[in-house]
């Protein structure tokens, strides 16, 4: 009698859990930036931190294809990006925020020009 | 052709002649003996103050009983106080003596004795505490920096933390606050000693109240120093920890090169007030002395030490620094 209703209730736990989690933004781990600098973080909302990974380096492949301190201004698989930066002489910093519609990346790097 | 050439008759012929050599010499005489009586002192003090030989001994001869004469008699001091006028003392100002003055009036914070290591006082190092825990930390720069301390250390049974921040910089605020992040370390690990390499990633505008002082002249210099004086006072937890803190080496790129010059100098003026707990070791003479260069003799092989981004130490190099830094902590630490 006792174990349906246990399974239901570790079912529940488990998709309330998983539901608040994607729909506030969750932090994943930096990967490894392909340049000279470094991811210094980055977030997602209502995708996976392998999804987030994936839009993070497609973003970076299409901002370095205009060299350094090149700009993306195109779509990357399927989201639009922002980008606010701070800028010296000698690195860029910078927030990038990927929307796909309530999907977000948002990431920020240091960019050695 | 007379004997006499210099036609000094002349003078007879004319009558015009007033007085005689001995005049003359009678008044040498006399102008001697008021120096003497005036000046005797001053004669031997500067027969004193002659270098040894002929001319020393000479001026003595007559400096020292003219002196004793002088100092004798009232004329030498009645002379000196006559002519006091032409060289005045400079007039100095009683209220202005340590006596009176606070001598740490001085619009900066007074010296205190933090800020003298012992071995530069020649004076034995205060008693060797055990190292428990160490936290090593900073921007990229303390990589791999901390697995090589982490590797000589963690088998003696110190606890070694290991808190990089990449990308991070003191001056970097927006993407974390150094200020916060030192004190929040300190809460959380209670470190006995840190080790703090930073400095890659500087050179962006530091706010001062309302004002942005842009890198890198004096008053960024300033402005950077006083931040890391404030993480120096949290780690140094009121003087129980010692603070290891690594100079940027010199960098490949002159624009880096320039920011990491100011850098430095500044952590050398930070740690001023507390160079009892503060090292500050320079990575300089060790890996660019003269210049960047990119490799270095070790154990007489000549051996890459930096990272093709002409940053970064790689692991060779940090090894060397690392047995550097052991160096210093063996000097105030024993290990378990």
């Amino acid at each position: 009698m006792l174990r349906p209703f246990l399974i239901a209730t570790a079912l529940s736990v488990v998709v309330l859990v998983s539901g608040s989690a994607a729909a506030s933004a969750a932090s994943c781990s930096a990967p490894k930036y392909p340049g000279s600098g470094y991811f210094t973080s980055r977030k997602v909302t209502k995708v996976s931190c392998s999804t987030g990974k994936k839009v993070t380096l497609a973003h970076y492949k299409c901002r370095v294809k205009h060299g350094k301190t090149g700009r993306c201004s195109s779509k990357v698989l399927g989201y639009s990006c922002s980008e606010k930066r701070r800028s010296i002489e000698t690195e860029i910093d910078a927030t990038v925020t990927c929307k796909n519609g309530s999907k977000k990346v948002v990431y920020s790097y240091q960019q050695d020009t | 052709m007379p004997d006499d050439d210099s036609l000094m008759s002349r003078f007879d012929q004319q009558g015009l002649r007033r007085f005689r050599a001995r005049d003359g010499i009678i008044a040498v005489l006399i102008c001697s003996l008021a120096l003497i009586l005036f000046e005797g002192p001053s004669i031997r003090r500067q027969g004193e103050q002659m270098n040894s030989g002929p001319g020393k001994t000479l001026v003595l001869a007559v400096g020292k009983p003219a002196g004793w004469l002088g100092d004798k008699l009232p004329l030498a001091a009645a002379s000196h106080d006559a002519t006091a006028w032409l060289s005045p003392d400079d007039k100095l100002d009683a209220a202005d003596s340590f006596a009176n003055v606070a001598v740490t009036n001085t619009g900066v914070p007074p010296v205190t004795p933090d800020a003298f290591d012992p071995a530069d006082l020649k004076q034995p190092p205060a008693r060797k505490e055990p190292l428990k825990t160490l936290l090593v930390t900073g921007d990229s720069l303390s990589q791999p920096l901390d697995s090589e301390l982490a590797r000589l250390l963690s088998p003696k049974g110190v606890k070694v933390i290991r808190d990089p921040h990449l990308g991070s910089g003191i001056s970097k605020s927006f993407l974390v606050d150094w200020g916060q992040l030192s004190a929040d370390q300190v809460r959380k690990h209670k470190p006995d000693a840190i080790v703090v390499m930073i400095g890659a990633n500087e050179g962006y505008p530091l706010e001062v109240g309302k004002k942005q002082i842009k890198c890198c002249g004096a008053d960024w210099a300033a402005a950077y120093a006083n931040r890391a004086r404030r993480m120096l006072a949290t780690y140094r937890q009121g003087g129980l920890a010692r603070i290891y803190w690594i100079t940027v080496p010199l960098t490949r790129d002159p624009k880096r090169a320039a920011i990491a010059n100011v850098v430095d100098a500044s952590i050398f003026v930070a740690a001023q007030p507390w160079r009892r707990q503060v090292r500050v070791i320079d990575s300089r003479p060790i890996f660019t002395p003269d210049g960047y260069r990119a490799a270095m003799k070790i154990d007489g092989k000549e051996t890459i030490v930096r990272a093709s981004d002409g940053i970064h130490l790689n692991e060779p190099g940090s090894k060397v620094l690392a047995e550097n830094v052991m160096g210093r902590i063996n000097g105030d630490f024993t290990l378990p």
